[in-house]
């Protein structure tokens, strides 16, 4: 393994377990590192109820969705060899919470119903972008941005739409925490619910990255070397949607950190093969990761929404590739 | 033959390529001229299972090409087109590598002895040096050798190549179609290259097939001499003048009538 690799691991698996542990500590009522590690043995109660029904699975959660997004990120980017393809610009995460919320207000918004109307209407979203890009018969960067900007927008209206319809008790502020992305009412059966399609995608994914690449030199090429361009090409978009759409059914739209993961992952490692996926995929859990914990602390005792930091967080990296031109930016 | 198509009518949404019979015997290079346009990529993305084929078959190493899964045909018959798609931060080597997923396990990694046929397939291109390079790094020229090194890695006796020199330099140019040679004479191997140089192919290659308006419309070997090719080549490029040259290959001129 090359020198670097090794150090790019190095940095972002460390600064994950230390943000990780950070996480499980900080909060409304802070845990100490010894307290947890004195509760498989009993320990103090209370500090078992807040470790095991708040802390774990939230923690747990924004690792996993960070992993999730930070992976689709890459895949996007690889198999659209765009630098600017992501869950957001896609129309994938938009799509989501489109579907989200009307399964919140047009049905019973149970955690299955919220996933698969997620999963189902981010589908639409990226079939909607991918068939304008088709009729724009161009796959250039500008196509992939209209389109995915014109899809977000209409998802959004929808979004606008069914809170006029929404009940302003239980509903409407139901959809606006689900627009704005939080981890703060996440719960260990939504972390049950959202891991499975979240853990499988993310190993299918990274196990067929070889086939991401080969997508990356055109159709032609690809089919020319044995591979299928049209089944590998639905069946990567279809796992990276399922990834992204579970993360959106429990945490909401979380904006960014696809687009960015894999532009961080980039520059740190100068590669886009070997490890640039699982990296990507690590990178986003530390980012996601970090923005929740500013999103419990930074309020004083209030959540603040977790889009709040990672947009912060994405500004300065796009703004530093706007300005250098540098890195993926030139494979548009 | 190694690879025959016959009849083969073929195009996107539209048929661009009409009526097109070929055969590409082994130990042979063929070369495809014709001006801009005519359908010459058309005919090797359609012979490669791209494009939509409307009529007629292709056959490779006796077996349907067009009904192959994609995986068996890479194994018979390799494609480069005029462009690919090339992400920055991929190493040569993996570019070359990715040559060699036709024969990868159920997740696509790779097969043993993979790295060896890598190494062997850089240094037939000579680009043994640069395989730990970024390919965003490397020349226009360097890079189309390194698509062509994953091209050879694949291991298909039937290599279709689409202008393949468009980005080299003279001296490249002939190093490239030198090995093209070798490589075919090697064995069970034959290759279709679209060239637009007529002097190239007259020298590298045992065939020409010229094509125009979608359709083959002469062929002549370098074998039958100068004044057959000359009458032959005029069809496409009017008052072009071959001459043996002075190492008995033929060599060629543009005539007034261009």
């Amino acid at each position: 393994m090359p020198t670097r690799t090794r150090l790019c691991a190095a940095l972002a698996l460390g600064l994950l377990a230390v943000l990780a542990v950070t996480s499980l500590c900080v909060g409304a009522y802070p845990l100490t590192p010894g307290q947890i590690l004195a509760l498989p043995g009993g320990g103090d109660p209370m500090a078992a109820r807040v470790f095991f029904t708040l802390r774990l699975p939230r923690t747990a959660l924004a690792a996993l969705a960070g992993l999730a997004l930070g992976a689709a990120g890459g895949v996007y980017q690889t198999v659209f060899r765009n630098p600017l393809a992501s869950p957001d610009l896609t129309g994938v995460a938009g799509g989501a919470s489109l579907g989200a919320a009307a399964a919140i207000v047009l049905g019973a918004g149970s955690a299955w119903q919220i996933m698969g109307g997620a999963f189902l209407c981010g589908l639409l979203s990226l079939a909607a972008v991918l068939g304008l890009v088709r009729a724009a018969r161009a796959e250039r960067t500008a196509a992939y941005v209209l389109a995915g900007i014109l899809v977000s927008a209409l998802a959004e209206a929808g979004v606008m739409l069914l809170k006029t319809l929404a009940d302003p008790e239980r509903e409407l502020a139901a959809i606006e925490y689900w627009t704005m992305g939080s981890l703060a009412g996440v719960t260990a059966g939504k972390l049950a619910a959202a891991a499975p399609p979240v853990l499988a995608g993310l190993v299918l994914v990274l196990l067929f990255r070889r086939q991401a690449a080969l997508l990356s030199l055109g159709q032609a090429s690809a089919r020319a070397s044995g591979l299928e361009p049209r089944r590998w090409r639905a069946l990567l978009l279809g796992l990276t949607t399922l990834m992204v759409a579970a993360v959106v059914s429990v945490a909401g739209g979380i904006a960014f950190v696809g687009l960015i993961a894999p532009h961080i992952a980039y520059g740190l490692l100068r590669r886009c093969g070997g490890a640039f996926l699982p990296l990507c995929a690590v990178t986003g859990a530390d980012l996601l990761l970090a923005a929740d914990l500013l999103a419990r602390s930074a309020g004083g005792g209030a959540e603040l929404p977790l889009s709040i930091f990672t947009v912060l967080f994405a500004a300065p990296v796009l703004a530093a590739l706007l300005i250098t031109g540098g890195g993926r930016a030139d494979a548009a | 033959m190694l690879l025959e198509a016959e009849n083969l009518t073929a195009g996107y949404r539209r048929p661009v390529v009409r009526g097109v019979s070929l055969a590409l015997p082994a130990g042979t290079v063929t070369a495809l001229l014709g001006p801009n346009g005519c359908g010459k990529s058309t005919l090797l993305r359609a012979l490669s299972g791209n494009g939509r084929v409307f009529g007629g078959g292709v056959r490779v190493l006796g077996q349907d090409c067009l009904a192959l899964p994609a995986r068996r045909r890479a194994r018979c018959l390799a494609l480069l087109p005029q462009r690919t798609g090339l992400l920055p931060g991929l190493t040569a080597r993996e570019v070359i590598a990715m040559g060699r997923y036709a024969y990868s396990g159920p997740f696509g990694g790779p097969a043993p002895g993979d790295a060896e046929r890598v190494a062997q397939a850089a240094r037939a291109l000579g680009v043994q040096d640069l395989l730990d390079a970024d390919c965003a790094a490397l020349s226009e020229g360097q890079r189309q050798l390194v698509h062509l090194g994953r091209v050879v890695a694949q291991d298909a006796p039937v290599l279709l190549l689409d202008e393949p020199n468009s980005a080299l330099d003279y001296t490249h140019t002939h190093r490239l179609f030198a090995a093209l040679r070798r490589w075919a004479q090697g064995g069970q191997r034959a290759a279709l290259v679209v060239l637009h140089d007529p002097a190239l192919a007259l020298r590298y290659a045992d065939r020409l097939l010229l094509m125009q308006d979608g359709a083959l419309c002469g062929s002549v070997c370098p074998g039958d001499g100068a004044a057959a090719a000359q009458a032959a080549l005029r069809g496409l490029y009017p008052g072009l003048c071959v001459v043996p040259g002075p190492d008995g290959a033929l060599f060629c001129a543009p005539g007034q009538g261009m």
